[in-house]
């Protein structure tokens, strides 16, 4: 054999050795355990926000951009459809003002029992000319609905010039049967009960306050536990709802600074009645769903500290191999509950925007916490492997529904999009799905 | 006592003309120098011609019968024939008129050639061909009546046919000896290679002609052998002579009273061996420069000195009595070395022989000679810039000269090879490169997607994919250019350098006299 034909096959199994064959990439990367939900063209700031809940097509993710929604179907399998199935504008002016964060909603008496996003409120200018103030629906189909606001907000919003500005808050229980909401600057809040189409006020919070910046609701056997943070205080005010349905306010709550920016609801102590989340600028509290639904002030006044309440855990930073959440102030910028396990209990999963990832700023990560004998644990930190400086994942989370345990989605406004996390440590190895290893 | 000597002398002289001289003395009678001093183109007296007239004008007899015989040779018989009378009218021999004749006849002008002829044995009445011109001459009578009656009847005349051996030229021979009148026999050689022996019966000689000297003969081309009776106090001499076409020969005979000598003759092989008598550092112009060479010599002690080129040299002592013939034949040894000469088709060569730099050689000079080479194989490297070393097994012969001529090819261009393996080297380079990158991202990815953060766009998938592609092509591109790059270090479409072989040479000239280590 001569010196060329000897050095051919040398050559060949150097490049196979070495180059190998592009495919592999494909093989790789064709079945990821993140899914990049893309946005549509023209939007900008995919993320903001999100909300899921299950429709008849499976999951569907709503998740907020800067001007309008967007209405992903993930199905019930494993290949969603990283594209938007719709969108609903939402551009700031009178007709429309995105709310600040998304509240899934479905009962039959809010929404014929199909499942909705609420994402605005805004005038409705009907075809026999009269103007009225909605809270508007996003739900399955793509059909926009809309609730009527209640008639104090109906007047304020007729003296008003809506704009981006327009703080409107919502929050729903984990079963997404009620919801509650917040307009700080027309110091106003109302409930929407499941039982009923038409939004009645909560009382009006002492000394002026503004409600908002977070809402959420415990709904338990009598009524609902209805909890409005403060705008200006670090103060989570409860109101106690029965099936009259009115609203009774019976106390508040106090913690560190910023206590109350954040809310959430789910089930940790698996006692049926959902505990609830509240972030400040450091901590994440998980209380126990059961004291708050009894809770009874001595004073209106006077607020309770949330140290003296019956607190389940509480999850502060955590800085992981690839993930530096500590460096984020505030810590969290999004929470909620998620059973990632598929137990009867859930997992704390907190978005961290401004977490570094990998040395890049601001890339965003999302740590999962199971609570383990009254302590919130860190189980995992999430993130994509194309992270970037300045994609703030985590800015929005939301649990998605998947068989009998949940996934979890981030937004990334800065990457103009939406992250679903197929895989995680915590799901267990007879729910692993083809994308997870 | 009856001493016969015998020697041989041969001298080189135009034509190739070879004479032989043969002579017996008395010992104690005379020395007879016979010496053949040299055959020439000269002129004697017409043997019709007073025996006492001198023999004068020899360039100038030579000059016409050497001008009429080219003539007669390039086929200008008439001229020639002109030639011919003009010499008889300056030098009256009998041979000009027998040559005019011939001339005439090859001319077919036979009117004039019978006149030549018949003039011929007028003058030359004891000619030993008269016979044969008279047939020759009623021959021609016959031809020209035929001619003659043929015109008178109208028919047209044929040229008449002369045979070759009529259109032989008769060549002019002058036989002098010292002191004149002596007894000359001619004797013809008429069948046979058998040289003419003293004392046998030689019937393959016929006697032609006796004379008394000095003597001119007109003689017909062919070999003869001329003898000198006893006269007075001097031996009979004797030699042989081959005589050529329109030729003047002339022989001397020194017949002279002195000591007696002994006489030495020397066969060598080779042939252009050089004998020197007394004379062993070669100082003087060599006793005998062509052999075989005999000379009478003195007598008593001698040293002979036989050397050629290329030969291992011979001393030979003698110890020579009176009157005593010494035959000496030496076989001479080459010499157990030799030289190389060598030159090249290549501007410049470079030549190592055994592993040692003989030298450089460059064009436009002489070959280059590696001498005092051992005979046999020799390991020859020869190199030359931009052509290909040349290296092979040459073979020295003894005491003579090998040339060799180096075909030094020139070696093929790798300009484009380099560039291949250079570009190669490179694309191998980045190919191992784009590899390892590609390798390092699958990695990485493959480490994201088992911790479950991989995402499908992640940009690393479509970069490890270009670098695969690269990867795979730059190593592609290396099999290629490698293959071709090899190809073209290892093609060589021109033949290798070769030695051409010459012819061997003799040596050109005896080594120095202190160099040679002549042998006994």
């Amino acid at each position: 054999m001569s010196v060329t034909n000897r050095l051919v096959p040398l050559c060949a199994l150097v490049a196979l050795s070495l180059g190998c064959s592009w495919a592999r990439f494909d093989d790789v990367t064709d079945n990821p355990p993140v899914e990049r939900l893309k946005a549509p063209s023209s939007t900008s700031s995919l993320g903001l926000s999100l909300a899921a809940h299950t429709g008849a097509m499976g999951s569907s993710l709503v998740a907020a951009a800067s001007d309008r929604i967007v209405l992903y179907d993930l199905g019930s399998g494993t290949t969603p459809s990283t594209t938007a199935t719709a969108s609903q504008s939402c551009v700031g002016d009178n007709s429309c003002v995105l709310a600040r964060g998304l509240a899934s909603l479905k009962s039959p008496a809010l929404t014929n029992d199909i499942g909705c996003v609420a994402y605005g409120m805004g005038m409705l200018t009907e075809s026999s000319g009269t103007v009225s103030g909605k809270l508007w629906l996003f739900c399955d189909g793509a059909e926009r609905r809309s609730l009527d606001l209640p008639a104090s907000m109906q007047t304020w919003l007729s003296n008003r010039a809506l704009t981006n500005e327009t703080a409107l808050y919502l929050g729903a229980p984990h079963s997404i049967s009620a919801l509650v909401a917040a307009a700080p600057e027309a110091s106003l809040a109302w409930f929407y009960p499941s039982s009923s189409p038409f939004a009645f006020e909560l009382p009006s919070l002492p000394d002026g306050k503004k409600p908002g910046r977070a809402v959420a609701v415990i709904p338990h056997d009598t009524g609902y536990a209805v909890l409005v943070s403060s705008m200006t205080t670090d103060e989570l005010w409860l109101y106690a709802v029965d099936s009259t349905p009115s609203a009774t306010l019976t106390g508040c709550i106090q913690g560190p600074a910023q206590f109350g920016r954040l809310l959430s609801t789910g089930n940790f102590d698996g006692d049926g009645i959902d505990d609830l989340l509240v972030a400040d600028g450091t901590t994440v509290y998980a209380i126990a769903g059961s004291s708050l639904v009894t809770f009874s002030a001595s004073s209106i006044t006077e607020c309770t500290s949330v140290a003296s309440l019956q607190l389940l855990a509480t999850a502060s930073c955590a800085n992981l191999k690839d993930v530096i959440g500590c460096n984020s102030q505030p810590f969290a910028s999004a929470i909620t509950s998620a059973n990632l396990d598929g137990t009867g209990t859930d997992e704390l999963v907190i978005g961290v925007a401004e977490a570094v990832v990998r040395g890049e700023s601001a890339a965003g990560a999302v740590l999962a916490y199971t609570l383990e004998n009254g302590t919130f644990v860190v189980k995992e930190g999430l993130f994509v492997s194309s992270a970037a400086g300045g994609d703030r994942l985590g800015t929005s989370v939301a649990a998605v529904p998947a068989g009998n345990l949940e996934r979890i989605a981030a937004g990334a406004p800065g990457d103009n999009s939406v992250m679903e996390f197929f895989c995680n440590s915590l799901v267990p190895a007879e729910s692993k799905v083809a994308r997870c290893p | 006592m009856k001493q016969a000597v015998t020697f041989e002398s041969r001298h080189s002289a135009p034509f190739g003309r070879v004479s032989r001289c043969r002579r017996t003395s008395l010992a104690l009678a005379l020395a007879c120098v016979f010496s053949a001093w040299f055959l020439t183109w000269a002129a004697g007296p017409a043997l019709a011609a007073p025996k006492s007239k001198e023999i004068t004008s020899v360039d100038s007899i030579r000059r016409f019968m050497e001008k009429g015989q080219a003539l007669f040779v390039a086929g200008q018989y008439v001229k020639s024939a002109e030639i011919f009378e003009a010499g008889y009218e300056l030098h009256p021999y009998s041979a000009f008129l027998f040559n005019a004749g011939v001339a005439f006849e090859k001319a077919d002008r036979l009117e004039e050639a019978l006149v030549r002829f018949k003039k011929y044995v007028e003058v030359d009445a004891h000619a030993p061909d008269h016979d044969e011109v008279q047939k020759r001459i009623v021959k021609l009578e016959e031809a020209i009546a035929e001619r003659a009656a043929a015109e008178k009847a109208g028919k047209k005349v044929k040229p008449a046919a002369v045979s070759q051996e009529e259109s032989a030229t008769k060549s002019l021979v002058v036989i002098e000896t010292e002191p004149p009148g002596a007894t000359v026999h001619f004797y013809l050689q008429v069948a046979g290679d058998a040289p003419y022996q003293a004392d046998g019966e030689n019937a393959n000689f016929k006697l032609i002609q006796t004379a008394t000297a000095p003597v001119n003969a007109s003689l017909d081309v062919g070999r003869y052998h001329v003898a000198v009776d006893k006269f007075g106090d001097f031996n009979p001499s004797e030699s042989d002579l081959e005589v050529l076409s329109g030729r003047v020969h002339q022989l001397k005979l020194n017949l002279s009273q002195g000591a007696f000598m002994a006489y030495v003759r020397v066969s060598v092989t080779p042939k252009n061996a050089q004998v020197y008598l007394d004379d062993p550092k070669r100082e003087k112009p060599p006793w005998g420069e062509t052999v075989p060479h005999g000379e009478l010599v003195q007598t008593g002690q001698h040293t002979l000195l036989i050397a050629a080129p290329g030969y291992v040299p011979v001393t030979r002592t003698l110890e020579l009595t009176h009157g005593q013939k010494e035959d000496i034949a030496v076989t001479l040894e080459r010499v157990q070395f030799g030289t190389l000469r060598i030159d090249s088709n290549a501007p410049q060569i470079n030549v190592t022989v055994d592993g040692r730099v003989a030298g450089t050689w460059t064009k436009g000079k002489p070959a280059l000679l590696v001498e005092n080479l051992s005979t046999g194989p020799h390991q020859v490297y020869v190199s030359a810039p931009g052509r290909k070393p040349l290296s092979g097994t040459l073979t020295v012969p003894k005491g003579q000269v090998q040339s060799v001529r180096a075909n030094m090819v020139v070696t093929p261009p790798r300009g484009a090879a380099w560039t291949q393996a250079i570009i190669g080297g490179v694309l191998l380079g980045g190919g191992i490169y784009f590899g390892l990158e590609s390798n390092r991202l699958y990695d990485e990815l493959n480490n994201d997607h088992n911790a479950g953060i991989l995402v499908r766009d992640d940009s690393r998938g479509t970069k490890g994919k270009v670098y695969s592609v690269g990867a795979d092509i730059a190593f592609l591109g290396t099999a290629v250019l490698g293959g071709l790059s090899t190809y073209n270090f290892l093609k060589d479409p021109l033949p290798p350098s070769t030695f051409e072989i010459g012819k061997v040479r003799e040596f050109e000239a005896l080594p120095k006299a202190n160099d040679e280590g002549a042998k006994p």
